[in-house]
């Protein structure tokens, strides 16, 4: 009887925090509260402590729990709790100086800006035991880059039949290839003003700093071409399944997924634009060592591996791919084949020009 | 002036002296009784509304007017709020041509009609919203349902999606329940022997509607016309789900501040600007039409 | 429609008569068979208790509710099939169903309105209404500035503005007070005569009908029970029902033993006692009767001399109630008792409960009824 509550004591304890989180109700947010510290205090007691680690929450949470969390607890003994929120609400915990959380799992645009605001704690490098951080390229002082999305060219393959893009240029040249497109807005996360300066010729290593002007004049060529600015990766997804568009750039993971499903569909990598998923640790983080433990675990080559199998993201620890066969390395944006054709997003850059951009952006959206 | 009739009216000034002699603790119990309301409403309105007034109002250093400044240096967000309420005033005018003889009939209909009615209505209330749009999605899609009809009936494909028009059938589908729980409200308390009365004396089922119903449901026309403007013009999952590039919604762009740009700042500016122009044009209405018709249900 | 109603000159009420006159709610008649006449100018009420039918069958006339089966005739014209707004009917509702956003002016302007009479015309006889109902000047007033008894007099100035041949009221007074109501009653006649219209009027308020009615048709159970004069109804009842529901009564059954020359009946109560009812033309001697006896008809008297031609029963004092301008008493005759009022207080000055007591009333005040078998 009493094995069986602890057991379900952490699951309890996670629901009624994403309860809270969800906002249904003042009601439950103060339930929640009031049965917090009894749980908490409870679960230290037991193990070498713990580690709460904000997530996207869904899939991609539940792949890091199989390669990550529970591995690490059985090595280390350090219990791991997921948080499952936006980024809102980080910002306004940081705010708020009541950091709840050690472990933040962000976008690189994100952390940037919590960088900037003073909001992380420095990584101490000389406590990595695990984890050779030479093998890692994205290593700054606040944040380590841990794996890899990719924004890529996909096509229809009934529509794209013998021959397709292969590039930006191409995807720009509406007389070769026609058919609906898209392009990402940036509400869903960044415009694609790199790719229609890689349409407009700019070498893939010369794109940063982003001539804006250059890139919205070229937009403005695509723009009566462009079914619409996607809003969301569903979005995206559902209108390449509804033949909505032939053609677009979309996030790898989304069109792999439709792939799978056997949808007609393929993937252009030339030119492909990479966003940095990273790992940082938030200042006046409550379990500090424990933080710096979970990121030299989770930044091995093992653990990499294992969350790019169940769920494609690429490992940012080139070792990783000693554990990856071909065929799912070619799924991947930080295969070797794909890194050389791709380019790696300046999330600095975005963070000094989003507000910019952003006006511009909304000017080009109503037609001027 | 009061002839034959004396005994009522002097019962009745007697009857308000005493009302007006216990008025005095009346006035300390209400306090009392609106206490907690008031309460919660500051603490849980007040406070992040001067919250947000101050984020707004401050920069790098203190004190700002940055945000503002960048509202006026970039005229396209008032072009965008100028959508918003495009959007807003036509989604309401559509869902008030739909509401209204939706809410005559479930008021008129027989108990089983009406529950049938109300099934549709609730159902579409209590489904997500993100389902309900990703629904309209797939009904306009250029191979959907909607489509295969129109080509059905040699109408040919018509684009659907993503354009004002799916904007429109999206908002208005989920508003319509706002618009008919409120006109319905209204309309169940007209009394019907009002009706009667205006056919009894000369006026045709027409005409009695146009000099007795319409102008008895006006509070209800009203009071759902402003609910339903006040919510449409803080919609952004809609319109960025089944919306075209021209379909820009000021709370779309709140919400990519919020979530994306992280700039607060920024976020809180155009939310107050919305507040403050959403009042302006409640300030106008009342101007020209009357606040009294707005709060007053039973004349 | 006479010529003279036509041109809007008339003043002069109409017939309407009913003719077998059905309204069956989901197979449940709740009118039913009803035929009944009322005179060009006559003030007929519709009496009974609730869910009788009244109100149903005034609904009927005024072509809310449509008719079953039958006919309803106004100025012998079938107008069954004919929209309310076309039947040229006043009516005033028991909720006096004032328009709550129009001013006094508009209300009773309304019907004028709507059959487009000049503006300069609808004034004078908007003007001309409220002085008919004694309310001058109130035009601008909203209807909810009213108290119910002007509310009351705006509805009627309203319903008989157009001067309609016929003005259906339900239960206009129900809910004034006591004094106020009575006030209204004698208005309401008043208006009637100067407008000489037929008036249809429904109430459950048997002292009301009577006041102020020429004809009262009881209702029950989507029947007419018995129609005519307030006197005739109260003194000549047909039934039990008639004779409870109109005034109070004391109900003796009996079997008819003589019949005398002038048709006086004589009537032996199971007990043995006897007494004498007024004739009644299907009764034979052996025929088992109900009579029933008004308690203002019985006179209390000390049990010597009663005098000739009276009945005369001898019982004891069971209860006393002083009701201010009457007392009533109850007196126990073995298992019969009746209830006796009366406003002579010098008797009961002297009377104490238990008292031997005689009661004597006249042959011509007990009505023998219809239905024995009812009692």
């Amino acid at each position: 009887m009493k094995t069986r509550l602890e057991h379900r004591r952490p699951r309890a304890h996670r629901l009624s925090r994403r309860t809270l989180l969800q906002g249904v109700g003042i009601g439950a947010g103060l339930a929640a509260a009031g049965t917090l510290p009894a749980l908490v205090s409870r679960a230290r007691a037991k193990t070498a402590g713990k580690v709460i680690v904000r997530t996207g929450g869904g899939a991609y949470e539940d792949a890091l729990r199989k390669a990550i969390f529970e591995p690490f607890t059985a090595a280390t003994g350090i219990e791991v709790q997921p948080f499952a929120t936006n980024v809102a609400k980080i910002a306004a915990m940081v705010e708020a100086h009541d950091v709840q959380i050690d472990v933040a799992d962000l976008g690189e645009f994100t952390t940037v800006t919590f960088e900037k605001r003073g909001a992380l704690e420095k990584i101490d490098r000389a406590k990595f035991k695990r984890t050779n951080l030479a093998d890692i390229d994205s290593v700054t002082d606040y944040y380590i880059g841990e794996n890899t999305y990719a924004t890529v060219m996909g096509y229809n393959t009934t529509a794209f039949a013998s021959k397709h893009p292969r590039n930006w240029a191409e995807f720009w040249d509406v007389k070769r290839f026609p058919g609906g497109r898209m392009l990402e807005d940036m509400s869903a996360e960044f415009p694609n003003l790199e790719f229609a300066l890689l349409a407009d010729g700019v070498p893939m290593d010369k794109l940063y700093p982003l001539d804006v002007d250059r890139a919205f004049k070229k937009l403005r060529e695509i723009r009566p071409h462009i079914t619409k600015w996607w809003t969301s990766g569903a979005v995206s997804a559902q209108m390449l399944a509804s033949k909505d568009v032939v053609l677009g750039s979309v996030w790898n993971g989304r069109i792999l997924a439709l792939m799978d499903h056997k949808a007609p569909l393929a993937i252009e990598w030339n030119e492909c634009s990479r966003q940095l998923q990273t790992l940082c640790i938030l200042k006046g983080a409550p379990n500090l060592e424990n933080a710096l433990a979970y990121l030299d675990f989770a930044l091995q080559p093992k653990p990499q591996a294992e969350v790019a199998k169940l769920v494609g993201y690429g490992p940012t620890n080139k070792k990783a791919f000693q554990f990856i066969d071909a065929k799912l390395a070619a799924r991947l944006p930080t295969s070797p084949q794909h890194l050389k054709i791709g380019f790696t997003t300046n999330a600095r850059w975005w963070v000094d020009h989003r507000a910019e951009v952003n006006s511009k952006w909304q000017a080009f959206l109503l037609g001027e | 002036m009061q002839p034959a009739l004396a005994p009522i009216p002097a019962a009745e000034e007697r009857l308000s002296a005493a009302l007006a002699a216990r008025r005095g603790t009346r006035s300390s119990r209400t306090i009392l009784l609106i206490l907690p309301a008031l309460l919660f409403l500051g603490l849980f309105f007040a406070y992040p509304m001067i919250d947000i007034v101050m984020r707004s109002l401050s920069g790098a250093g203190g004190f700002s007017l940055a945000h503002y400044g960048r509202l006026v240096a970039h005229p396209i967000y008032f072009r965008v709020f100028q959508i918003t309420f495009e959007i807003a005033l036509t989604v309401t005018i559509v869902t008030l041509l739909f509401g209204y003889p939706l809410a005559y009939v479930l008021v008129h209909c027989g108990r089983l009609a009406a529950g049938a009615i109300w099934a549709c209505i609730l159902l579409s209330l209590f489904t997500n919203i993100l389902v309900r749009t990703y629904a309209w999605m797939i009904l306009l899609a250029p191979d959907g349902v909607i489509n295969q009809l129109l080509g059905a009936v040699g109408l040919g494909h018509q684009k659907l999606l993503f354009n004002r028009f799916a904007v429109l059938v999206g908002m208005t589908y989920a508003l319509l329940p706002y618009m008919v729980l409120t006109l319905y409200s209204v309309m169940r308390g007209i009394d019907g022997t009002l009706l009667q009365a205006a056919r009894n004396l000369g006026a045709g089922g027409g005409r009695a509607f146009w000099h007795v119903f319409l102008p008895l449901s006006l509070p209800g026309v009203v009071g759902g016309s402003l609910l339903v403007f006040i919510l449409a013009v803080g919609y952004f999952i809609t319109p960025r789900l089944l919306g075209g590039a021209g379909d820009q919604m000021i709370a779309m762009v709140i919400e990519e501040q919020v979530e994306l740009g992280m700039d607060w700042g920024f976020a809180s500016a155009l939310a107050i600007l919305l507040l403050l122009l959403t009042l302006a044009g409640f300030l106008l209405y009342s101007r020209f039409v009357g606040l009294k018709s707005l709060f007053e249900s039973k004349l | 429609m006479s010529a003279a109603a036509r041109n809007g000159n008339s003043r002069h009420g109409v017939p309407v008569r009913l003719d077998r006159l059905q309204k069956a709610y989901e197979g449940t008649l709740v009118v039913e068979d009803l035929s009944l006449s009322v005179e060009a100018g006559a003030f007929l009420t519709l009496l009974g208790p609730s869910g009788s039918g009244k109100t149903t069958t005034l609904m009927m006339i005024a072509g809310f509710v449509p008719n079953s089966g039958g006919e309803i005739y106004i100025d012998e014209r079938p107008v069954g099939r004919v929209p309310p707004e076309r039947r040229e009917l006043g009516m005033v509702f028991q909720s006096y169903a004032l328009f709550p956003h129009m001013t006094v002016g508009e209300n009773i302007g309304f019907p004028l309105r709507m059959r487009r009479r000049p503006r300069a015309e609808i004034g004078r006889k908007v003007a001309a209404a409220l002085e008919m109902v004694k309310l001058p000047g109130y035009e601008e007033r909203m209807p909810r500035q009213l108290s119910g008894g002007q509310q009351q007099r705006v509805a009627l100035a309203r319903a008989i503005v157009f001067e309609p041949r016929v003005l259906l009221m339900d239960e206009p007074l129900g809910s004034l007070d006591k004094k106020l109501r009575e006030h209204m009653q004698a208005e309401i006649k008043r208006i009637q005569k100067e407008l000489d219209m037929t008036v249809i009027y429904v109430t459950h308020d048997q002292q009301e009908a009577l006041s102020m009615s020429d004809q009262i048709a009881v209702m029950h159970n989507g029947r007419i029970q018995q129609v005519g004069p307030p006197a005739e109804l109260y003194d000549e009842p047909v039934s039990t029902f008639v004779a409870d529901f109109v005034g109070e009564s004391n109900f003796v059954s009996g079997t008819a033993t003589a019949i005398e020359n002038d048709g006086t009946v004589e009537v032996r109560h199971q007990s043995g006692r006897i007494f004498r009812a007024h004739g009644h033309a299907a009764v034979t001697p052996g025929m088992p009767v109900v009579a029933s006896i008004r308690p203002e008809r019985l006179v209390l008297v000390s049990a010597a001399d009663p005098g000739n031609g009276f009945n005369l029963w001898t019982g004891r004092i069971g209860e006393i109630v002083f009701l201010g301008d009457a007392v009533r008493y109850r007196i126990l005759f073995g298992e019969v008792a009746l209830t006796v009022k009366t406003q002579d207080r010098e008797i009961g000055a002297q009377a104490r409960i238990g008292d031997e007591i005689g009661v004597r009333w006249r042959p011509a005040h007990t009505a023998l009824l219809d239905d024995p078998s009812a009692l």
